[in-house]
This record gives C-alpha cells, sequence and structure tokens, in this order.
C-alpha cells in the first residue's frame, strides 16, 4: 500500500517513530550528562564541609570512665548530612 | 553511618537527577503551552515543537522515577516502597514530599494520557492536559519545601528562569484573544487611516 507519493503508506509513521526515538534518546543523554553537574556541585560540596567539620572536631560527650576514673572525650561522628 | 560522601552516593544521585526533572519539566510546560498558545507559526515548527515537547515529556517520567528509585539505596533515609510511591507516608518532611509524589503519579496520569487520548476522547484529553499546570506548581512546591537544596540561591535562580516563560505563556493561553470581527474592523479602520495619511500627503 502506497500514498500518492509512491512511498509506502506507513512510512509517514515510521519516520515519526524513528524521530521520536532519536530526539528521545539525545533527550536521555543530555539529561544524563546534565545531572553531572549538580551531582558534582554537591558531592564536592559535602566533601569541603566534611573537611572543615573533621578540622575542628566537637567533643560530644564528657564524662569520667566508670572503671579507670579519667576524664572522657568521645568524638561526635562526623556527618555533613542536615536531612 | 558516617559522614563520608561516599556513602551517600545515592541520595546526591537523587537530587542531582531531581534538579534536572524540574528543569526539563518546566521546559515540557513551555512547549506545551508555546504549541497551545501558538506562539509560532513558521512552517514545520509546531510538529518540531510537539516531537520536542513529547521526548520532553517522556525523559521527565523517567527522571521522575529514577529520583524516587534512587531513594530506595540510601541508607540514611531508608524509605520503602510505600515511602517513595504513597503521598505523606516518608517521615522526612511529609508534607512537601507527599506534595512530589501526588505531582508524580499526576504526571505519569497526564503525560502518558497523550497515548489513550483516542479512546478517552480529545475533548476529554484535552481538559485532563489543561491541569498539567498542576504539576508543575505542585513540582515547584515540592523542590521548594522538600529540597535540601530548595532554598540555595542557585535552586531559586533556576525556578525563577523556568517560571517565568511559563507565566507568560499561561497568561498569553488564558487571556481572550481579539473577536474576529473587532479585528477585522480594526484593520479596516486603520488601513482607512493610512490611505488617509498618503492622500494628505
Amino acid at each position: 500500500m502506497t500514498d500518492s507519493n509512491g512511498q509506502p503508506a506507513n512510512s509517514g509513521g515510521a519516520r515519526r517513530g524513528w524521530s521520536l526515538y532519536r530526539t528521545l534518546l539525545s533527550l536521555s543523554v543530555a539529561a544524563l550528562l546534565a545531572a553531572w553537574l549538580p551531582f558534582s556541585v554537591i558531592y564536592i560540596n559535602a566533601l569541603t564541609t566534611r573537611v572543615s567539620m573533621v578540622a575542628k572536631p566537637s567533643f560530644a560527650i564528657h564524662g569520667t570512665g566508670a572503671s579507670t576514673g579519667q576524664s572522657v572525650h568521645v568524638l561526635a561522628p562526623v556527618t555533613t548530612r542536615t536531612s | 553511618m558516617t559522614g563520608d560522601p561516599t556513602h551517600q552516593v545515592f541520595w546526591f544521585a537523587s537530587r542531582a537527577l531531581g534538579i534536572v526533572a524540574i528543569a526539563l519539566l518546566g521546559v515540557s510546560v513551555t512547549l506545551g503551552l508555546a504549541m497551545a498558545g501558538r506562539v509560532t507559526r513558521r512552517p514545520g515548527l509546531p510538529a518540531r515543537l510537539k516531537l520536542l515537547h513529547e521526548a520532553a515529556t517522556l525523559v521527565t517520567l523517567g527522571l521522575i522515577a529514577t529520583h524516587a528509585g534512587l531513594l530506595l539505596f540510601d541508607g540514611y533515609l531508608r524509605p520503602d516502597l510505600t515511602g517513595i510511591t504513597l503521598p505523606f507516608a516518608l517521615a522526612y518532611r511529609p508534607v512537601f514530599t507527599g506534595i512530589g509524589i501526588i505531582a508524580g503519579w499526576l504526571a505519569v496520569l497526564l503525560g502518558l494520557s497523550f497515548y489513550v487520548r483516542k479512546r478517552i476522547g480529545t475533548k476529554t484529553w484535552r481538559t485532563m492536559h489543561r491541569f498539567t499546570i498542576v504539576v508543575y506548581v505542585l513540582a515547584v512546591g515540592h523542590v521548594v519545601g522538600a529540597g535540601t537544596d530548595g532554598r540555595s540561591w542557585w535552586t531559586l535562580a533556576l525556578l525563577s528562569a523556568l517560571t517565568a516563560p511559563i507565566v507568560f505563556l499561561f497568561t498569553y493561553r488564558v487571556l481572550p484573544a481579539p473577536h474576529p470581527l473587532r479585528a477585522l474592523h480594526r484593520r479596516t479602520v486603520m488601513s482607512a487611516a493610512l490611505a488617509g495619511g498618503t492622500r494628505t500627503t
């Protein structure tokens, strides 16, 4: 079955399908690459925040060891996670 | 759980994909409004815009699914499938994550309704499709309310850049078009005035 131009009747549909597939694939690749930028910013931000927190440790627990009687300082866990 | 960023890689990836998802959703809504408002009539352009609109919508849906799915692997939040699929079930900022989940399901429903429009009727589909703007508004609420970076200057700048054309095109679409007879009358008056002007010079 052909259309008025002698082309197969479904060639328009097939062409549209291919165009959609091509656009979809290109856009997916672009989206994944675009996600790399905020990912890097978030990652580097977490890394630098952690470094500054490690450099300035906070002592969360103060007290005296039950058996030894010596003063005990326990470092607070280092986390950059706020949520 | 330590603060080592490598342990939070799924959390970071989910956030990054969420940012790209809202950006692409904004682009998709803008393209849809541009087509609906017939802003441009250059030959061949509407077909290209339609193709891009469809592809952007499908990729956005994929990004939303991945954004939610990656949270399942986050060792800190530890949500289950219910937490990421049922609104208000997640303990973390429940209202805003709930809004995001509603927006996600609405996006799936409205986005994929295009493929069953013949079955549901074009009129019903058009009516449904007008609610796409609600998806965008809910998504913006989710980003600002639930996003860790939601109130950072760069997120707000991105949201402003995405929202401005949407507001413009939405207003353009909602405002009534000039009445054809009134436009014809205005054109007649204008051409008469121009003709009169030509005669006097």
